[in-house]
């Protein structure tokens, strides 16, 4: 009776969620695709912070040197956080070797991501401030994209339209699937000013907000996700630009994956600890919203994990202890063995809720022209989310041990 | 209506569908199970007429009524081990216990039909019944019912028409059980009585119980 109501809370609010961003789609979904006209060209100081980028550095800076944005309005500033391999050397020569105007190289001592874009902010000179990662690719029109939205005074960030750039392991097609609907619910998630990240790849956010606000957390794990926790709650908003693509590369295996994941649950964690006790704040999206949802979502996991696993156990217990005793009394316990299961209204909730969730994917994959493998959906939809589980388990061991580290590279 | 509250009113809508949808399977189980038992108590109606039929006029249709209470028997049985999975899928109607009651009683009526067709007839088969709990069962005891049940179906299968396996449910508070666990002064489950007078109690092997089979 107990597993039977977690299970419906749990899907309750799994429900509401998925209902949430429906809701989003159709009440605005004639909006997302409108075309936006940039009257005037902002100058912006674009920051690439890069930590032992030597593999991938070139090729970012030569895909740059095409961005579809007036050179006199665009300053690059490339932040060498104290890379060991030859990232700085590599930049050097790239800014000779492509004569990208207006590229200027910075080197400190490793602080972490968080603490190279603050240097950048600081030698940045323009008002607008693009932060994308060393191993992301902008598509040529990205930043004008990004800057069509920002229509007031109070839009403080606008974050774009991220996807992998590689798609050849199975691990990079799955976080495709997982970005192409993050692409759709974020998107969704404007509407209700609760965009919860302005992620890594490419975000664009006004420098005077930065700095009124503190810029970025140097503590915090996933400085993204806090800065725009943090924008949220100073009363500003933070849009999506949907056509702002953004190519960036993902981890191709199991153990790296693994991980990143990790790192960024820690991170949650820590973005949660830090704003948790403005729960039920009324006038900003953090404290009415994105504090109580990411307590249900690593609860949620955690719980859903736990119940899963001690149903798992126990069957598995009581059958190892069926055979021992059947053993004992000379019978094959294999046997009477059946495996009959009767469809009950849990079931049907469940399919229900399914299906649609099953909505919202067909919506993302219906505004995206990449097409998954036939099996890489029923893996994203069954066993990827209970992946996730395990993270959480995991970072909160590493979190409440102390172990709070980069964990890549 | 904001969007939060909207979506709030779709998530219990989406709710109530699912337990409506829940209660019409959970109906239509129930009628299954009905029609099930209702025509087994036309059979089990029938057996007991035979038996009559046969007590006035002789034994001379001995066979006949032996072969229509193993048909009897094997259909109960199977409506049985139906009902008592359908119990567990079902949810909100607390009809499907009233349902398990009533297929108690049909397996009591079978155990009384063999009873008497046996002193009738003289038959030489073996009356087994297995009597077990169903509610608050613990692992141990689970397994174990899950265990007796199996030694007492293997049993049947090497016996064949030597014995009549009559499984009974405990603790269903009816009159006509409780009186069987007072005269056998039955307290441990599972619990096996063979022809009227071989009580065990708690898990049996196979050996102990068929020195008393006539199988």
């Amino acid at each position: 009776m107990i597993f039977d109501i977690v299970y419906l809370v749990l899907l309750f609010f799994a429900t509401f969620f998925i209902m949430l961003h429906i809701n989003l789609w159709f009440e605005n979904k004639g909006k997302i695709f409108l075309k936006k006209k940039l009257k005037i060209i902002p100058p912006i100081s674009l920051i690439i912070p890069a930590y032992n980028e030597e593999e991938i550095i070139e090729e970012t800076l030569r895909k740059i040197k095409n961005i579809n944005y007036p050179r006199n309005k665009l300053e690059i500033i490339v932040v060498d956080d104290g890379s060991t391999d030859r990232t700085y050397d590599i930049v050097k020569k790239a800014i000779t070797k492509f004569r990208i105007k207006g590229l200027k190289l910075f080197t400190k001592k490793n602080g972490g991501k968080a603490s190279a874009l603050n240097f950048g902010i600081k030698k940045a000179k323009n008002e607008f401030i693009a932060v994308m990662d060393a191993d992301s690719f902008l598509d040529k029109n990205a930043l004008k994209e990004c800057m069509k939205h920002f229509d007031s005074d109070e839009v403080a960030a606008v974050t774009s339209h991220i996807l992998c750039s590689r798609k050849k392991s199975f691990w990079e097609r799955m976080q495709n699937i997982e970005l192409m609907i993050i692409s759709v619910t974020r998107k969704l998630e404007e509407y209700a000013n609760v965009i919860w990240a302005t992620p890594g790849p490419l975000s664009v956010y006004r420098k005077d907000v930065l700095k009124k606000i503190g810029g970025f957390d140097e503590k915090n794990l996933i400085e993204d996700v806090e800065i725009a926790w943090r924008i949220l709650k100073s009363g500003y908003k933070i849009k999506m630009a949907f056509g702002a693509l953004v190519y960036s590369l993902y981890p191709n295996s199991f153990k790296r994956w693994w991980r990143q994941r990790v790192r960024w649950s820690i991170g949650g964690i820590q973005t949660f600890s830090k704003y948790k006790s403005t729960i039920g704040g009324k006038h900003h999206a953090v404290g009415s919203f994105l504090v109580p949802t990411s307590f249900i979502g690593y609860s949620s996991s955690i719980i859903g994990i736990g119940v899963f696993l001690y149903l798992l156990i126990l069957r598995a217990f009581d059958f190892f202890a069926y055979s021992l005793k059947s053993f004992s009394f000379g019978l094959d316990p294999f046997s009477r063995l059946e495996f009959a299961y009767y469809i009950d209204f849990k079931i049907i909730l469940g399919l229900l809720v399914f299906f649609t969730a099953l909505t919202l994917i067909k919506i993302s994959f219906s505004l995206h022209k990449w097409r998954a493998k036939w099996y890489d959906i029923p893996i994203f939809l069954f066993i990827y989310p209970i992946l996730y589980s395990f993270v959480n388990l995991h970072a909160i061991y590493k979190y409440y041990k102390g172990e709070r580290g980069w964990l890549t590279k | 209506m904001n969007v939060y509250t909207r979506s709030l009113v779709l998530t219990i809508f989406i709710f109530l569908i699912g337990v409506m949808i829940g209660v019409l399977i959970d109906n239509v189980r129930i009628s299954e199970i009905k029609k099930g038992l209702g025509e087994s108590e036309i059979i089990w109606e029938d057996t007991r007429l035979l038996n009559i039929y046969i007590g006035k006029l002789g034994g001379d249709e001995c066979e006949s009524a032996f072969e229509e209470n193993l048909a009897y028997n094997d259909r109960i049985y199977r409506y049985g081990s139906e009902i008592e999975k359908e119990i567990e899928a079902t949810t909100f109607t607390p009809e499907v216990e009233q349902e398990w009651r009533k297929y108690v009683l049909l397996q009591f009526q079978f155990w009384l039909n063999s009873i008497e067709l046996k002193e009738k007839c003289n038959f030489d088969y073996s009356n087994v019944v297995h009597l077990s709990k169903r509610k608050d069962l613990t692992n141990e005891e689970g397994i174990e019912n899950e265990l007796q049940s199996a030694i007492l179906l293997d049993l049947k299968e090497r016996c064949g028409r030597g014995m009549m396996l009559i499984p009974l449910t405990a603790d269903v508070d009816l009159e006509s059980i409780n009186l069987v666990l007072r005269q056998h002064a039955i307290m441990k489950f599972p619990a096996v009585i063979i022809d009227e007078e071989h009580v065990f109690q708690g898990l049996t092997p196979a050996e102990d119980l068929e020195k008393h089979i006539k199988c």
